[in-house]
């Protein structure tokens, strides 16, 4: 009696145990997924959610391969502005989860390029839709609806812009795992706005893999994007504060800017200016007063500059400071090559790319300590311009700007 | 690469082993039983099994082949699970038997001869058939994991071919191995073999979305571990363990290994069971019977395919389902058979020594959902198709045969959206828009001479600037004609011919017509040296009017010149390509609106019966198109970016409307 009570405990307490455990493990499990953007079993990100109150394409993981596409719209007038974005909507969620293409039958050409095969892999494409502060004039009468800090990019000390480079309507990042799955998206998106969209400038960007670890570095070869805000630091996303109008709450400023790098006058630079100019180790990416690359520099320890010089880019653009800590932006940057210019100097560089809570507080304020840094004479800012990320898509019936055009 | 090998030749010594021990002893047994019994059924035995044992294999492999990645994963993730089981189960069952394997089996054979012969195939086919079972589940489940082929087979060959000789010697009685502790060894080496499948099993779960936790990582080494070191091999090959995985998966290996291992050795620390003295067989005679036999030799190679055929239609295959229809020399898709709603893959076999058409149809107006174009005699096509409910037909139309009909077959249940269907157009009704075209051309051929004449004239007269507005009007009447991608052959080169293409560029001496005329006036060439090129294009022109009648009588150009015509305004005119100087590309364009639309105005009727929106909205988008092209007198090299932007944006948005005509009024009934 005594013994089988005890089994039945023993037996009990096990099972409630097991049952305990495994019933965490999986709720856990579900929780975490449902924060989470799908994995495959290599690692690979396959598809990133499409829906949310913020739009995708921002503090997602950089995918390997992007392109940034500006636009001036094109359509006649608000209902087909707001058609516009509808159709924008509808390409992305489709490309973006991946599926068989439509069969339009026998009496169309096909509906899909099948650049990527006869089914549309997701391969972790995201499609971030931005707007310029041109869209905002008097065509569509959404003057009174422009983000508070929305404005044209301004022309910096350093810069040599080309118009044919700069502002535009609209922005779309384009970034998967694969170059053909931004190529696949762009034609698509652009076959299927037709009309209302047109192209106005573009540049395919790449991220190189960990070089031989940690973060990617860019074409001076050194690693770049190593600190960034987390979400926590609630420096991204708009909220409705500062003047905003209540529609754009979930959005981002994005700054993107193409600039290109004077690599073989760089690569005749001694290293020890290179690694000053930076602030950082060419090899392990570490700041020049530490080990790794992870590891803070100690701004205070070191006031002179003496071992991370007071101009060198780590220290201009993020001196760690309390009152610099809300300047901060996240860099999602991609480098770029496009062949050879007149002299047949590579014409390789980077397409900077920020996302910011207020475009004047963080990125200008940024560009402004920047100014005048010793690196400028190796690159040369020729495009881009500033945009205002849409809010997420934050359902199957919601669309890109719908409390834009509400 | 052949540390993945190591733990299949463990599993294949291992399985090996134990069938192969059984069947030692059956034989050994049976030999002890009396010379006269036929070892044969225990052969037939293993040989069924062997059988079961392959074609499963082969289901495996074959059956994955059609699963999408996440049921692979799923499928993967099961077996896995089942693996582990079987392997869990087996290592208990080995651990209390080992000592007394051969005497219960021993014990065995003596009933099965009383019972017959087909008793004696079936205890060997039950013994080796469950190794081999386990076997190629094993092995299925290491090669996933490895995600390679030829390491895992060739280490699971030489464990069974050791495992073979193993048995060969037990049987000779040459060795003397002392079971139990063998088994004992080899099986907790088994039981971490089989911690790390079930981790990787449910890890393949996770993937599949069967499970959750995907994305809750325990760990993850990816980044710091070099994947290619031999020492991450090893461990990963014998351990089946991955450089991240989830809470799920760590917790999962490391309580299987808590629980089984203290199991195992509490099991083992436990009082071994007293062998059970081997009886002495009865020597009896087993006479069986011919008819007996066969029936044993069909059952031993019946039941493995059956049991394979009855796994592989339990498995889901690829999602669309799958038809063969036939082309006979006297039928069309005899063997069409009714279908299910929803995606269809047919693969139509051309046996009717012709080529051809074959068009899939919707019986009650002859609409075709799908086609496949020039299907050669003797050869096979595959057509994709999604079919609602309702009722097809194949309409066949081959080469110097008249059209052939399949029987009306119907689709059923629910699910399926079918494509638009279109109408077949035949080659008559284009003839009546082919007569339209011409007797619009003819007149706008005499225009254009009359005009070269004025050009000639302006040119003889030393006058530039009056030939140059000469030029302009001749450009834009045989732009109006509508000339697209070669539609006039050669003349066409000579009249409007591009200096693309030619050796000597604008030099050329083959550059001739309404372009090199362009070039020369915008290039301060004399107008005397331009009067012979004039006198030329006069000729050519005059050529092309005789010769109208037979250079449009295809009526299968005429559909495409609904969007050629633009696409060539697109792709030389808009970009500037084409201009040799005038810089009038955004009027050139203009004009080839208008030869658009009158194309568009002769397959209206046609278009109307098949999609009715579509000219109007063409109609409408031309519009704009000619609202945009009409807002700057600057040309396309030089007007501003927001007006080419308003133009090229009129032009593609046109251009993808108008691409549909070919497809909706492509030629399909003879």
């Amino acid at each position: 009696m005594t013994l089988s009570r005890r089994r039945f405990l023993q037996g009990t307490g096990a099972g409630v145990a097991g049952s305990a455990l495994t019933g965490g493990l999986i709720a856990a499990g579900a929780r975490a997924d449902a924060r989470a953007p799908g994995t495959g079993s290599d690692g690979v990100v396959e598809a990133f959610p499409f829906h949310g109150l913020n739009q995708a394409g921002v503090f997602t993981p950089q995918q390997r391969a992007a392109t940034f596409a500006a636009f001036d719209v094109t359509a006649a007038d608000r209902p087909a502005l707001t058609d516009l974005f509808r159709t924008l909507t509808d390409r992305a969620r489709f490309l973006t989860a991946g599926g068989t293409p439509v069969d339009l039958g026998v009496g169309s050409p096909p509906s899909d390029s099948a650049v990527l095969g006869p089914v549309v892999p997701a391969d972790g494409l995201t499609v971030t839709v931005s707007v310029g502060s041109s869209l905002f004039d008097d065509r569509y009468g959404l003057a009174s609806r422009k983000p508070a800090k929305l404005m044209p990019m301004k022309t910096f000390p350093d810069d040599s812009l080309d118009p044919k480079w700069c502002h535009g309507d609209v922005m779309l990042q384009l970034c998967a795992n694969n170059p053909d799955t931004v190529q696949h998206a762009l034609r698509d998106i652009a076959k299927h706005t037709r009309g209302a969209l047109q192209p106005r400038y573009r540049m395919n960007g790449f991220t190189s893999p960990p070089r031989p670890s940690g973060t990617p570095r860019n074409l001076l070869g050194f690693k770049d994007g190593i600190s960034n805000p987390a979400p926590a630091d609630q420096l991204i996303w708009v909220t409705g504060a500062e003047g905003e109008p209540a529609w754009a709450t979930g959005g981002s400023y994005q700054v993107v800017r193409i600039i290109r790098m004077l690599i073989e006058f760089w690569d005749r630079v001694s290293i020890t200016e290179q690694e000053n100019m930076f602030g950082r180790k060419r090899d392990s990416g570490a700041p020049l007063d530490a080990a790794g690359e992870f590891d803070p520099p100690d701004y205070a320890a070191d006031p002179e500059g003496n071992t991370i010089p007071l101009d060198s880019h780590i220290r201009l653009a993020n001196p760690r400071t309390p009152e610099t800590a809300a300047n901060r932006l996240l860099r999602r940057g991609y480098n770029y090559d496009q062949g050879i210019d007149l002299n047949g100097d590579l014409d390789v560089g980077l397409i900077f790319c920020c996302y910011q809570q207020d475009v004047v507080r963080q990125f200008e304020t940024v560009q402004h300590r920047l100014a005048g840094e010793p690196l400028t004479d190796y690159i040369q800012p020729y495009g881009g311009g500033y945009f205002f990320a849409l809010p997420g898509v934050r359902d199957a019936r919601d669309f890109f700007g719908s409390g834009l055009f509400a | 690469m052949w540390a993945d090998g190591v733990p299949n030749l463990l599993i294949g010594l291992r399985e090996g082993l134990e069938g192969g021990l059984v069947v030692s002893i059956l034989l050994a047994a049976l030999r002890r039983t009396g010379a006269k019994t036929s070892s044969a059924p225990i052969w037939l035995g293993v040989l069924a099994a062997g059988l079961l044992a392959i074609s499963f294999g082969a289901v495996l492999t074959f059956s994955r082949a059609e699963l999408s990645t996440t049921a692979q994963e799923a499928f993967g993730g099961t077996l896995s699970l089942i693996a582990v089981c079987l392997v869990t189960v087996m290592v208990f069952w080995m651990r209390r038997t080992a000592r007394g394997l051969s005497g219960e089996l021993s014990a065995k054979v003596n009933d099965a001869v009383q019972i017959g012969a087909g008793a004696l195939a079936l205890t060997a086919f039950l013994a080796v058939g469950r190794e081999g079972l386990e076997t190629a589940l094993f092995l299925w489940t290491t090669v996933q994991a490895a995600g390679e082929t030829t390491a895992p087979l060739i280490g699971a060959a030489l464990g069974i071919a050791i495992a073979a000789l193993l048995c060969w010697l037990i049987f000779r009685s040459a060795i003397r191995i002392n079971l139990g502790v063998f088994f004992s060894r080899t099986a907790v080496l088994l039981v971490v073999i089989a911690a790390g499948v079930l981790a990787y099993g449910l890890g393949d779960l996770q993937d599949a979305g069967v499970l959750p936790g995907r994305t809750w990582l325990a760990f993850d080494l990816t980044a710091t571990i070099p994947p290619d070191a031999w020492w991450v091999t090893i461990i990963r090959g014998v351990t089946n363990l991955a450089p991240n995985m989830t809470w799920l998966q760590v917790v999962a290996y490391l309580t299987f290994l808590a629980v089984v291992l203290t199991f195992f050795f509490r099991q083992a620390s436990a009082p071994a069971p007293e062998k059970p003295a081997a009886e002495q067989p009865r020597a009896e005679r087993a006479t069986p019977r011919l008819a007996k036999r066969w029936i044993a030799v069909a059952a031993a190679v019946a039941v493995p395919l059956l049991a394979a055929g009855v796994f592989a239609l339990a498995i889901p295959s690829s999602q669309a389902a799958a038809q063969q229809v036939t082309i006979t020399g006297t039928a069309c898709a005899p063997d069409f058979a009714p279908v299910k709603a929803g995606p269809q893959e047919f693969t139509v076999v051309n046996k009717s020594g012709r080529s051809g058409e074959i068009y899939l149809i919707r019986p009650t107006d002859g609409g075709v959902l799908g086609e496949i174009e020039g299907i050669g005699p003797g050869t096979q096509r595959t057509m994709p198709v999604n079919l609602a409910a309702g009722e097809y037909a194949w309409r066949c139309q081959m080469s110097g045969a008249p059209d052939q009909l399949s029987a009306t077959v119907a689709a059923t249940g629910s699910g399926g959206v079918a494509p638009a269907a279109v109408v077949p157009v035949s080659e008559q009704d284009l003839a009546g828009p082919v007569r339209q075209y011409q007797d619009y051309v003819a007149p706008q051929l005499s225009t254009l001479a009359t005009q070269v004449d004025a050009l000639r004239g302006t040119l003889s007269a030393g006058d530039p600037n009056g030939a140059k507005a000469d030029w302009l009007q001749a450009q834009l009447t045989w732009e109006r004609v509508g000339a697209a991608y070669g539609s006039f052959g050669d003349l066409a080169d000579a009249i409007d011919g591009l200096p693309n293409g030619l050796p000597g560029g604008v030099a050329d001496e083959n550059f001739t017509g309404l372009r090199r005329i362009e070039y020369g006036l915008w290039h301060d060439q004399s107008p005397a040296t331009l009067a012979p090129i004039a006198d030329k294009l006069a000729q050519d022109v005059a050529t092309l009017r005789e010769k109208l009648p037979t250079v449009t009588a295809d009526p299968a150009d005429l559909p495409l010149r609904a969007h050629e015509i633009l696409e060539d305004s697109l792709r030389d005119k808009l970009s500037g390509d084409a201009s040799q100087g005038a810089d009038a590309g955004y009027q050139e364009t203009l004009a080839d609106v208008d030869g658009t639309r009158v194309v568009l105005d002769e397959l209206a009727p046609l278009l109307d019966a098949r999609r009715p929106q579509l000219v109007a909205t063409a109609k409408a988008q031309l519009d704009t198109l000619e609202q945009a092209l009409k807002a700057t007198t600057a040309g396309p090299l030089t007007a501003p970016l927001a007006q080419r932007q308003r133009v090229d944006a009129a032009i593609g948005q046109a251009l993808e409307t108008l691409s549909n005509i070919p497809s909706l009024l492509e030629i399909r009934q003879g």
